[in-house]
């Protein structure tokens, strides 16, 4: 594995909006002509949608490694041989630090915190090399711009940098700081639950599955040491910690045992394969259809509980990508509204609660283009929910112990069920 | 307060404005002033004009001022490095700073100045903070070591920098360990051969024992390194396996895949009936399957490199192909991936749901992503033989959707399956048939005329068909016109009697009023076959058609090993072999000798092996090559594995390699010695670049500049200028590379022939050397052969002009005299840059000797090459 360059993972990072401008640019080492973007755009221009520009593109001289998040492009300039999974990790990386820091990753947001962006990103690589990626340790090195604190700091002449050396880059446990102290201590545990599932015409499940993350919220003080159990851990399949998880114990036992990250963290996240079963929440009877002649379809959609677990559903939403010639809809929702976009050809019906005494149903018909050949593509329905007070698959947390403290902390732990990529073919 | 108000200052003063405020004696100004300039450097405006005043704000105690001035010198301190030394001292004096941040600030940003003159004082700084009592220092100081190398890298080696990068690998912290392992790494890349990286159990120890608690980039740049190791025995095999496989539940998913290839790597020394070899297979799918509900970009790599394990070991993902479906708001890239995949892990087991979900993606909205789908339906078809019937079955629904592109991509498709499976599935003809009228793409409207010519004896209207593509001939692309050709030849071949008129007609199409010369060629050999021996015709065209090998499409095994060891990297994901940017084509060699062969010694089998028409397909047209699959698999994770590519490919252009210069055409004259010679080209080569503008391409082309870019600053045609960079890259030249010219009428072989036999006789006569050649499968004239012996002149070193007008007048001009030839002869050379020289030209005219004109590349007067050509072209398919 030779590269002739000899240089840093990440040569050069442009920030790139949709239009194609160039909003932002930082180069490690030497500075990188913007003109080796050209190959970059042009995969853009072909790309139907900004999503399908390729992540890795190949030029004469470098490669280039790009994420598409909250409508910008971030892209690296790569000269070496190197793990394009670091870099695309890497970029998520960055901007989910920017949304931690701003609240949102979005070009306007960018644009008025230039110098703490390049801050960060000075702080984050080195030469290529990550140095601070965790949210925990960048905040104590630079903090970012509440309201409150840009008051503060014109009042007192403070700055957004702090002096203090992060303990968290010294002490064998990177993600937490010393000397922690809250006067309510409470740990709280969000087991989030998302179905993964492609139905077919008749209802049958082609494919599902769970994907599952548990996010913690612990403010506890000192150097406190938890242990978090399962009724039934055998349940899954795949799991991936944060890296305070003793691995050991979880093979061995089954349980999670760990020194927190102070604050909200993903303590893991785990996947129910298909090969388990995988319920089901609701069913859908769909029937969406156009004439050969006449110029004009049906559109019939109902939809009734399956396996709940006794539980409601709630925050129920369809939303249907049509083919490019229907016009308009003429549509009655028995529950719900429903609005049709007429640019991006979308419908969406917003239902709502789930009576399983009053089903909902859709129907009505669909306008199509005069003259256009009867569309050749079936649209599929992407189907959103949300169950409260339950995880789909069945995980059940038993208890959570901690050690090395003295004091009695406040627990919790929470369920909820969301649908994830959840679609019903037509 | 936001950063957007630094960008209201855009008028012509603004550099002056600035300047002001940074000689400001206000702290609060003059902060401001730098955060103004960092952020105009941000969007790529040009600040350096600032530089002595931004290095005079760095004395200061504000930390946050004292970050944004480095921010600034790092960027701009190549340009000026006069000034970059003035923030020197400040340098050297931080870091001796009692604040561990900002020592390991001031060798970081030191590092980053890739300016000469620092560097000598970077040196007493870095040995100190190499050595720090803080690790944090310490880390950042084992990252600068790589930096420094980069610029310097023999003042590193000279001040010991090495070995105390290496004793780092043994430190305490964790995170020191990670980062010396990192900078280790980059700077073995640059010294392949040197012993940096001394991979031993010890070392190895060290490295597991880090990879527990470093943060996870440094879990990836110790797994990478690991990956390098090559174990004892099989017990430090698994041992190592073992300490690994907790990685594989790491969220970072690089880590995971990093781990992978380690795995996968090691995994190979394992003996397979071990029952830990078992649990290992099975521990890896369900990282890789997870891979796939993560962010679409990682979705993508890691489908890259499952591409590569899956062919590797296909047992530990069989069960999962459920995971592959294809989700409807999938990226393109990501939807085509798995369809890739589906088809490796289609079995007699799955085919049924295979079938029934390719179906499904036969009616989305996306067209390349529905004609894929098609193809994979056929792909499946010659993979799994069970399963044909029903895929045709599901072909002929496609078509029934009348949808156009599908009907036509169908269409293609079926071709392939009667290939593999001929006189199966005729049945389905005649629903072919009434498509024929919606086939407008050249590739669609082929095949169909080559089932129609297969199968044209069970078409009762096969005539008419034929004939309705022949009234737009001309129209029609090569790829039809030649199928077009073949199919009403072996229409007349079936049905002769009423068939006489149409085949006389495609003939004449092809061979009078086309300028194709592929289709020219393929005319006259069908007409001269058809009219000379009818029944040689027959078992030529109508041969049964030999099967080939069914794996032509895997990665080549040492391929597959090398780049499985490179799972994660570029090479992995793009699966090619550095073989790939080679110059020179060993294939194209190799089949050039083994027809060689065949026609010397067995024309009548080189008839049958060549002349056989469409070999049938191979299933697995779409496999990697075993051994590239064996080396992406090495490099999973990398960028080569998203690319299938070998990691070896990423070397960029061996600049210290220079190519040996192609053979001078010396040898060329030993095989054409009779040529009478000479001509004066008329031919019109078009305008040539001037070597200055190449050499500019060039520059512009290191500079980093695109194609289009260098085309439009030079005016120059994007090709153009692609073709001088190839040129360059695989030449390291931008001059004229001597030309190859026609290909030789006689065979080096031949040649030998010919001396062997005058030597040992010289009184052979031409008649008797043409038998001989005949014999040995080359068909020439007497004349060819060539009057006699001429002299043969000895020549050495590299010949030009002059040379070869010396030659002439020794060796030539008295060969003609002793040949008693008269007057009536005319000299014929080819257009080797030699025999067009001036010094030539004048030569020949001076002695008044008749040259033929020689048109440049011309098959027409290298009657063989009308057979190299049609052999090359059969040979390509």
């Amino acid at each position: 594995m030779l590269g002739f360059f000899v240089g840093e993972m990440i040569h050069s990072l442009f920030l790139i909006n949709l239009s194609g401008d160039i909003f932002l640019e930082k180069h490690w080492k030497s500075v990188v002509g913007r003109s080796v973007l050209d190959y970059f755009f042009e995969a853009k221009e072909k790309a139907v949608n900004p999503e399908d520009v390729a992540p890795v593109l190949q030029t004469p001289h470098h490669y280039l490694i790009s994420i598409y998040r909250g409508k910008i492009f971030f892209l690296a300039v790569i000269q070496t041989e190197v793990p394009p999974l670091f870099v695309i990790e890497f970029l998520h990386r960055v901007a989910d630090t920017f949304q931690d820091y701003f609240g949102e990753c979005s070009e306007n947001v960018i644009k008025d915190n230039l110098v703490i962006v390049y801050e960060l990103l000075e702080e984050m690589l080195d030469n290529g090399f990550p140095l601070a990626t965790e949210s925990n340790v960048l905040k104590e090195m630079i903090r970012p711009p509440t309201i409150l604190r840009s008051v503060v700091n014109t009042l007192t002449g403070g700055t957004n940098v702090g002096d203090m050396l992060p303990t968290g880059q010294l002490s064998n446990i990177p993600w937490r700081r010393a000397g922690v102290k809250y006067t309510n201590n409470e740990a709280y545990f969000d087991v989030i639950e998302e179905i993964d599932a492609i139905l077919d015409k008749s209802g049958t499940t082609v494919f599902a599955e769970i994907q599952g993350v548990i996010e913690a919220c612990v403010k506890l003080t000192g150097m406190p040491d938890l242990t978090l159990s399962f009724m039934n851990p055998r349940l899954l399949d795949d799991v991936s910690f944060h890296p305070c998880v003793r691995f050991k114990r979880w093979e061995s036992e089954r349980v999670l045992s760990f020194i927190p990250p102070d604050g909200n963290f993903t303590l893991m996240t785990y996947h129910v394969s298909s090969q388990n079963l995988v319920a089901i929440p609701i069913y859908v009877k769909q029937n969406i259809s156009f004439f050969e002649t006449g110029s004009c379809g049906r559109l019939d959609i109902t939809i009734g509980p399956k396996q709940t677990m006794g539980k409601t559903v709630e925050g129920l939403m369809v939303t249907v990508p049509m083919p490019k010639a229907v016009l308009s809809v003429n549509l009655t929702a028995s529950q719900g509204n429903f609005t049709y976009d007429l640019a991006t050809k979308v419908l969406v019906w917003d239902i709502g609660k789930l009576n399983p005494q009053k089903l909902p149903n859709l129907k009505g018909s669909l306008s199509v283009q005069a003259g256009a050949p009867k569309p050749e593509e079936n649209p599929a329905l992407n189907i959103n929910l949300k169950i409260q007070q339950v995880a789909i698959s069945g995980l059940k947390v038993n208890r959570l112990d901690m050690y090395g403290e003295k004091y009695k902390p406040f627990k919790g732990v929470k369920y909820v069920t969301k649908a994830g990529k959840f679609q019903v073919r037509t | 307060m936001t950063d957007s108000k630094y960008f209201t200052t855009t008028k012509k003063g603004e550099i002056f404005e600035l300047k002001a405020e940074l000689n400001s004696d206000k702290k609060e100004k003059k902060k401001e002033a730098v955060k103004k300039v960092i952020a105009s450097m941000t969007v790529g405006k040009d600040v350096s004009a600032l530089f002595p005043d931004v290095v005079n704000c760095m004395q200061t105690d504000n930390l946050e001022l004292k970050k944004l001035v480095y921010l600034y010198l790092m960027n701009y301190a190549k340009s000026q490095p006069d000034m970059a030394i003035m923030a020197v001292n400040t340098f050297v004096k931080d870091c001796e700073d009692p604040n561990p941040l900002i020592r390991a600030l001031a060798v970081r940003t030191m590092g980053c100045i890739r300016v000469d003159k620092i560097t000598e004082y970077l040196c007493e700084p870095l040995r100190k903070c190499l050595k720090d009592e803080d690790p944090y220092v310490r880390k950042t100081a084992a990252v600068c070591v790589a930096k420094l190398h980069d610029i310097n890298a023999q003042l590193v080696e000279d001040q010991g920098f090495l070995d105390t990068l290496k004793d780092l690998i043994s430190d305490s912290n964790p995170m020191v360990v990670a980062n010396a392992v990192a900078a280790l790494s980059e700077i073995a890349e640059s010294h392949p051969n040197s012993n940096l990286m001394d991979l031993n159990p010890q070392t190895m120890n060290k490295l597991l024992t880090a990879l527990n608690e470093c943060t996870e980039w440094g879990q990836i740049f110790i797994l990478d390194c690991l990956a390098n190791y090559t174990p004892r025995d099989d017990r430090e095999s698994q041992s190592i396996c073992e300490r690994v496989t907790p990685r594989l539940s790491h969220a970072n998913s690089a880590v995971v895949l990093s781990a992978v290839k380690v795995l996968m790597k090691f995994m190979e020394m394992l003996p397979k009936d071990l029952d830990y070899y078992g649990t290992l297979l099975k521990k890896l799918a369900p990282p890789l399957v997870t891979l796939l509900s993560a962010e679409p970009e990682l979705q993508y790599v890691a489908l890259r490199n499952i591409n590569l394990i899956v062919q590797r070991r296909p047992e530990i993902l069989k069960h999962e192909m459920k995971v592959f479906y294809v989700k409807y708001n999938d990226p393109i890239y990501v939807k085509l991936e798995k369809l890739d995949i589906m088809i490796r892990l289609a079995s007699q087991a799955n085919i049924a749901q295979v079938l029934a979900e390719l179906k499904e993606y036969a009616t989305e909205v996306d067209v390349d992503f529905v004609r894929k789908a098609v193809r994979a339906i056929g792909r499946c078809a010659i993979k799994v033989e069970q399963s044909a019937e029903r895929c045709v079955s599901t072909l002929l629904d496609l078509i029934q959707t009348k949808v156009n592109y599908v009907v036509q991509e169908a269409i293609v498709v079926i071709k392939d399956i009667f290939r593999k499976y001929p006189n199966k599935y005729e049945s389905v003809i005649a629903t072919l048939c009434e498509n024929l009228d919606s086939l407008d793409e050249p590739e669609a409207r082929a095949a169909m005329i080559w089932i129609v010519g297969e199968y044209a004896e069970r078409i009762d209207n096969a005539d008419e068909l034929l004939e309705s593509f022949l009234e737009g001939f001309h129209d029609e692309s090569t790829q039809v016109q030649l199928q077009l050709l073949t199919a009403i030849v072996k229409l007349f071949l079936k049905k002769p009697t009423e068939t006489q008129e149409l085949v006389q007609q495609v003939l004449s199409l092809a061979t009078q009023d086309s300028d194709n010369p592929d289709l020219r060629d393929r005319g006259y050999i069908y007409w001269r076959l058809l009219s000379t021996d009818p029944v040689a015709a027959k078992e030529v065209v109508l041969a049964e058609k030999p099967l080939i090998s069914e794996e032509t499409d895997l990665i080549e095994p040492t391929l597959l090993e090398e780049l499985i060891c490179h799972i994660g990297t570029l090479a992995s994901v793009y699966h090619k072999p550095p073989s790939a940017f080679d110059s020179d084509n060993p294939d194209l060699r190799d089949r050039g000798y083994i027809y060689w062969r065949l026609l010397s010694t067995d024309p009548v089998a080189a008839k049958e092996v060549v002349l056989a028409e469409k070999p049938l397909i191979s299933e697995e047209t779409d496999l990697i090559e075993p051994t590239l699959l064996e080396e992406l698999i090495c490099h999973i994770g990398t960028l080569a594995s998203v690319y299938h590519k070998p990691p070896s490919a990423f070397v960029e252009g061996n600049h210290g390699v220079q190519h040996k210069g192609l053979p001078g055409s010396a040898g060329s004259h030993l095989s054409t010695p009779k040529q009478p010679a000479s001509n004066i080209s008329t031919m019109g080569k078009t305008k040539e670049l001037s070597t200055d503008i190449r050499d500019k391409i060039v520059d512009l082309h290191k500079a980093g500049m695109g194609y289009k870019r260098i085309g439009k600053q030079l005016g120059e045609k994007i090709s153009t200028v692609g073709a001088v960079i190839r040129k360059w890259k695989k030449h390291h030249t931008t001059a004229n590379l001597p030309r190859s010219g026609p290909p030789h009428k006689i065979l080096p072989r031949g040649v030998s022939l010919i001396m062997r036999t005058v030597r040992n006789h010289p009184k052979t006569t031409r008649g008797e050397l043409m038998n001989q050649l005949k014999a040995a499968g080359t068909t020439v004239t007497k004349e060819t052969v060539a009057k006699g012996t001429e002299h043969l002149h000895r020549i050495e070193g590299r010949m030009d002009g002059a040379m070869y007008c010396g030659i002439l007048d020794q060796h030539f001009l008295p060969s003609v005299r002793e040949l008693k030839m008269g007057q009536g002869w005319v000299f014929q050379h080819n257009n080797d840059p030699k025999h067009t020289a001036k010094a030539t030209k004048e030569w020949l005219k001076k002695k008044h000797i008749k040259v033929l004109e020689w048109p440049s590349q011309s098959p027409n007067l290298n009657p063989i090459g009308n057979l190299w050509r049609e052999l090359k072209i059969r040979v390509a398919r």
